[in-house]
């Protein structure tokens, strides 16, 4: 039987070559959102590695200065932090260079023994470990005094340590080539210690390699221009404004502002959220656009074969093998189009194009949009079936 | 004949209902999703309150100092426009002001987010706010450093109940300005967009005068919009004469002064000095829109081919009494092109009641989508482009079949 | 009028040729009514198909009016079609979506003429087969008689020199199917129309002037 189905298929393949493509590129479709919302929904499950609750920061809105100005400044940035950590709701402060959901960052790429490594980096001052709530593995934080040290004392996160150096102790050891011509005063990096993770955009975030590299008290070259500020627990916004009343009396000439990461939280999940939402209510149209269209194809298909159909059950098949026939034949179009999806499908990765789309996560939602697409066909030929079985065998010998 | 045409289509469009609906779906679906888009680009690129005249303006926005291995990227300094922008040929107006940020201003119990943006007096006359109460401030209340406020309607109907807030008093960054106008809000995806507008030298310090680097943006209006170019050339050519701070580290000042399509298509595809993409931006939008419509395409070639069989006996008939092909071409793509026409239409309304929707969730802060003839125009031509598309190739199969086949109408598919 | 030499047409398909005609010479003088007879399969609408330039013929000439259409293009047969054949179906092939004047208007769609002029010739043409009380009828509310007789009318709108019938009655009760022939002696006696129709009916095939037989694609008599 399935044979025979097949040679039928084959007979008609013009008619059914495009709407195999229209399954085929459905099928694209879905597996695509597919692939974003596992993304997100996988992600959504690891730990950030900080903690967003009471914690604000302040941005400094000031000129980059150069030469002597920028002793000035360092004046100012130490009194600004002093005057931040004085206050009675402030716990404690750090700086940091790109705290969370701020939109701006720092990529550095490398070459390991020819492997082309990237990190997301960012500077912190002594004891930003306790503002953010970050989580040691093993080693220790930056200290006062770390300026001393023969090397440049970096932090990694458990995935770009593991990236680097697989199994091996990371600790005290090296990770890029020097430059062939260091500058004066080089200090080569070397890992002090690993952190769980710093995802600065939250649990809906990718999971990228991080590293945190120290930001020596007033570093000309790292002007502060981001403090991070753990609040005691329940503190309102209400308190933003003594913050920024006391700072602009400290530095009159510079513009503050503040935010609390809780709040920049909220709106970037809702934003996400909304993305989601957006692409699977388009996914969404386009299949029901394609159901409809498919229903119509088949149902026009069923009603054309009227005689053919008379005939096989003037031959002696019953209802039921009609039906499972007209049934078979959609499912064996739909399966053909579905495996060159699959085989596109895993081309995509390939591409470079979409980077979040890992091997395990294709094959999920691979798994997803197949389940999804082979029950489309099935609910989309599941009434023109039936109605090819109500096709009585007299009726169709008299069409001619 | 055309007539004729029209009168076929509309009984084979209400004989068969469910083909009808189902090719509707589809049309409307993808037409609406078009739409809005359009909508959306018409809303970034055309001209609207405020920047009426932005096919004559250009807009500085980014500089960048290039070293050996270092690349520093803000936007320009006060100091850096005022000494190289103001004197180029063929401008008419130039206005320096900041880009809106965002403060936080505290009423009572509870605070509020607004965007506070730094102005000169030709902001006011380049580009044209709707004043509801009020007016612009002028050179001279930036010469004199007057506290004067213009503030848009939101921020007023936030702070204060009672409304006529011209006279009333703001503070700003710990500074009392007083409110001489209040115009119409502004989108956040347009130049000038902010709530709360105040002349550049109330700022507390002055020292941003002496900036070459970063704080500022500038906008031109040339002459005209021919000239644009011109003065874009002119800037380039001044740009390696420019003493640079800090020349032991930098080398080379890139800054280039965008029309309002370019510094839109720089925002989304970086190129290595952000230089103007315009012409990739377009071939990408059109790319973007023809792919969109592939699949609702394939889904309608799909539905009327399979109709083909179910006329071919009409097909025949007309082929017999003297159709020839090219008629026959004509007439099943102008069905089609009807139908997605008249599924523009109700996309049309749909996509009306969808942007009303979308602004009133706030999907987007701060912006208002709206349709107007021009979103019309350009949907109806979608509508046509995309009946032609998904028309031609079941059109061209019907009018080629044989007509003595046609006729037989024993067809196998 | 219409003249075959030597006219042979062969279906093929991937396995096999079917010859459907086979050295077919025939000429058919302004004015005459011929019928073509045979038993099922022998070739006779395909031989109609022929003459009426629905399909081309394999090998051989086929010229109407006096010029061969060999090499002629679609849009050349088009026109010759349209000015010069009518055609009436066993099935009637209306449009179903038409109602009666349309359907009949149809030939004229394919010329440049003022809508009212084809809407006044429909009326007229249908008034001549008898139905001009049912124009803005739908071709499923007429009965079989009636539908043949609109694709008579819509045969003749265009005042064609030939008229190709095949078997106009063959879906009609004897009753209908007397009209029909009725309409079509009346059209060859009064306005000169050649009439060219296959016919199962013996007895049909005597009321016309001239009998072609066709026995597996070839003339036998």
């Amino acid at each position: 039987m399935i044979r025979h189905i097949l040679r039928l298929v084959w007979n008609r393949k013009a008619g059914n070559i495009l709407i195999m493509a229209e399954i085929t590129i459905s099928f694209l479709v879905v597996f695509l959102v597919a692939a974003l919302a596992l993304f997100l929904f996988h992600n959504g499950r690891q730990p950030m590695g900080f903690s967003s609750e009471d914690l604000w920061y302040v941005t400094i809105d000031a000129p980059r200065t150069v030469g002597d100005e920028a002793a000035e400044r360092q004046e100012l940035e130490r009194q600004v932090l002093r005057e931040v950590a004085s206050m009675d709701a402030v716990e404690k402060v750090a700086v940091v260079a790109y705290p969370p959901y701020v939109n701006s960052n720092s990529i550095r790429g490398w070459d390991l023994d020819g492997r082309a490594l990237q990190s997301e980096l960012t500077y912190l001052s002594d004891g930003a470990e306790e503002v953010l709530k970050l989580e040691l593995v093993s080693g220790r934080w930056f200290q006062p005094g770390d300026e001393e040290l023969a090397f440049k004392p970096v932090l990694m996160n458990e995935r770009l340590a593991a990236e680097i150096f697989g199994d091996e102790d990371p600790l005290s050891r090296t990770f890029a080539d020097p430059p062939k011509e260091p500058r004066e005063g080089y200090k080569e990096s070397r890992v002090i210690g690993v952190f769980t993770d710093f995802r600065r955009n939250g649990e809906f975030s990718s999971l990228d390699n991080m590293m945190l590299l120290r930001r020596q008290p007033g570093d000309p070259d790292r002007q502060m221009y981001t403090v991070a500020l753990r609040m005691r627990p329940g503190t309102t916004a209400q308190y933003e404004e003594t913050v920024l009343e006391r700072l602009d009396r400290v530095a009159p000439s510079w513009s503050f502002g503040i935010r609390s990461v809780e709040v920049e939280r909220e709106e970037y999940r809702r934003g996400k959220i909304l993305q989601v939402v957006l692409a699977a209510s388009l996914a969404g149209f386009l299949v029901l656009m394609v159901a409809l269209g498919l229903l119509g194809v088949l149902w026009q298909s069923v009603t054309l074969r009227t005689q053919e159909i008379g005939l096989r059950r003037a031959t002696g098949a019953d209802a039921r093998q009609i039906c499972l026939q007209i049934l078979t034949e959609i499912m064996v179009v739909a399966v053909l189009a579905l495996t060159v999806g699959a085989v596109i499908a895993f081309q995509l990765p390939l591409t470079g194009l979409l980077d979040f789309l890992t091997p395990a996560l294709t094959f999920q939602a691979l798994g997803v949009a197949l389940a999804f697409m082979m029950s489309l066909a099935l609910i989309c030929g599941f009434y023109p079936s039936w109605l090819a079985t109500r096709v009585l065998p007299a009726e169709a010998l008299h069409y001619d | 004949m055309f007539k004729s045409y029209l009168v076929m289509a509309f009984k084979v469009f209400m004989r068969r209902k469910f083909f009808t609906f189902a090719s509707l779906f589809g049309i409307c679906f993808t037409l609406v999703v078009l739409m809005v888009a359009t909508a959306a680009l018409d809303h970034i690129l055309m001209p609207h309150t405020p920047d009426v005249n932005n096919d004559r303006t250009l807009l500085l926005a980014n500089m960048s100092l290039i070293g050996e291995g270092v690349r520093s990227t803000s936007s320009p300094g006060y100091r850096f426009l005022d000494q190289n922008i103001r004197d180029l040929p063929k401008v008419e107006r130039v206005s320096i002001f900041t880009q809106a940020r965002p403060i936080k201003l505290y009423r009572d119990a509870e605070s509020l987010e607004v965007y506070v943006s730094r102005t000169d007096g030709q902001f006011w006359r380049i580009l044209q706010f709707d004043f509801l109460e009020g007016g612009p401030f002028n050179d001279e209340d930036e010469r004199d450093a007057n506290r004067v406020a213009v503030i848009s309607r939101r921020t007023e109907e936030r702070l204060f109940a009672s409304g006529n807030a011209v006279g009333k008093m703001i503070d700003v960054d710990r500074q009392s300005f007083e409110v001489v106008g209040v115009v119409a809000d502004v989108s956040y995806l347009r130049t000038g967009f902010s709530d709360i507008w105040v002349p550049i030298s109330t700022s507390q310090s002055q020292a941003y005068r002496a900036d070459f680097m970063s704080g500022f943006s500038c906008l031109l209006l040339a002459e005209t919009a021919g000239d644009r170019r011109s003065i874009q050339e002119e800037l380039a050519s001044r740009l390696p004469d420019i003493e640079l701070p800090d020349d032991e580290r930098y080398e080379t000042l890139v800054v280039s002064a965008n029309t309002h399509f370019e510094a839109f298509t720089t925002q989304f595809l970086s190129s290595e000095y952000g230089e103007p993409q315009a012409g990739r931006a377009g071939a990408l939008l059109i790319l973007g829109a023809l792919l969109f419509m592939l699949l609702p395409s394939l889904n309608l070639i799909n539905l009327n081919l399979s109709r083909i069989f179910e006329r071919s006996s009409e097909i025949g008939v007309r082929r017999a009494f003297g159709a020839r092909s090219g008629s026959l071409l004509v007439q099943f793509l102008t069905e089609n092109v009807l139908l997605t026409l008249f599924g523009g239409l109700l996309a049309l309304l749909l996509s009306q009641w969808l942007l009303r929707w979308i602004n009133n969730a706030d999907l987007v802060p701060f912006v208002n989508l709206e349709l107007n003839w021009r979103v019309f125009g350009w949907g109806m031509v979608l509508a046509l482009i995309f009946g032609v598309l998904s028309g031609v190739y079941p059109a061209w199969k019907m009018s080629r079949l044989h007509p003595a086949e046609a006729l037989r109408a024993r067809s196998k598919l | 009028m219409i003249r075959l030499d030597n006219v042979a047409k062969v279906y093929r398909t991937a396995r096999m040729e079917t010859m459907a005609l086979n050295q077919i010479d025939l000429h058919i003088a302004e004015g005459e009514f011929v019928s073509i007879m045979g038993p099922s399969g022998c070739g006779k609408s395909t031989l109609l198909n022929v003459i009426g330039l629905l399909d081309e013929p394999s090998e051989g000439s086929v010229q109407i009016d006096g010029t061969g259409i060999a090499g002629y293009s679609d849009r050349q047969l088009a026109r010759l079609r349209n000015e010069k054949i009518g055609f009436i179906f066993q099935s009637f092939h209306l449009v179903p979506d038409l109602n009666v004047v349309s359907n009949v208007e149809i030939p004229l769609l394919y010329r440049s003429m003022a809508s009212k002029e084809r809407r006044r010739r429909a009326i007229e043409a249908l008034q001549s087969v008898g139905l001009g009380s049912r124009i803005h009828h739908f071709p499923n509310e007429l009965s079989g008689g009636q539908q043949q007789r609109v694709a008579v009318a819509r045969a003749i709108i265009g005042a064609p020199r030939v008229i190709l019938a095949d078997e106009p009655t063959g879906n009609l009760d004897s009753q209908m199917g007397d009209e029909i022939m009725a309409i079509l002696e009346r059209l060859n006696q009064e306005d000169k129309t050649t009439v060219v129709m296959v016919t199962h009916d013996a007895e049909q095939a005597k009321r016309t002037a001239r009998t072609i037989r066709l026995f597996d694609g070839r003339q036998v008599a």
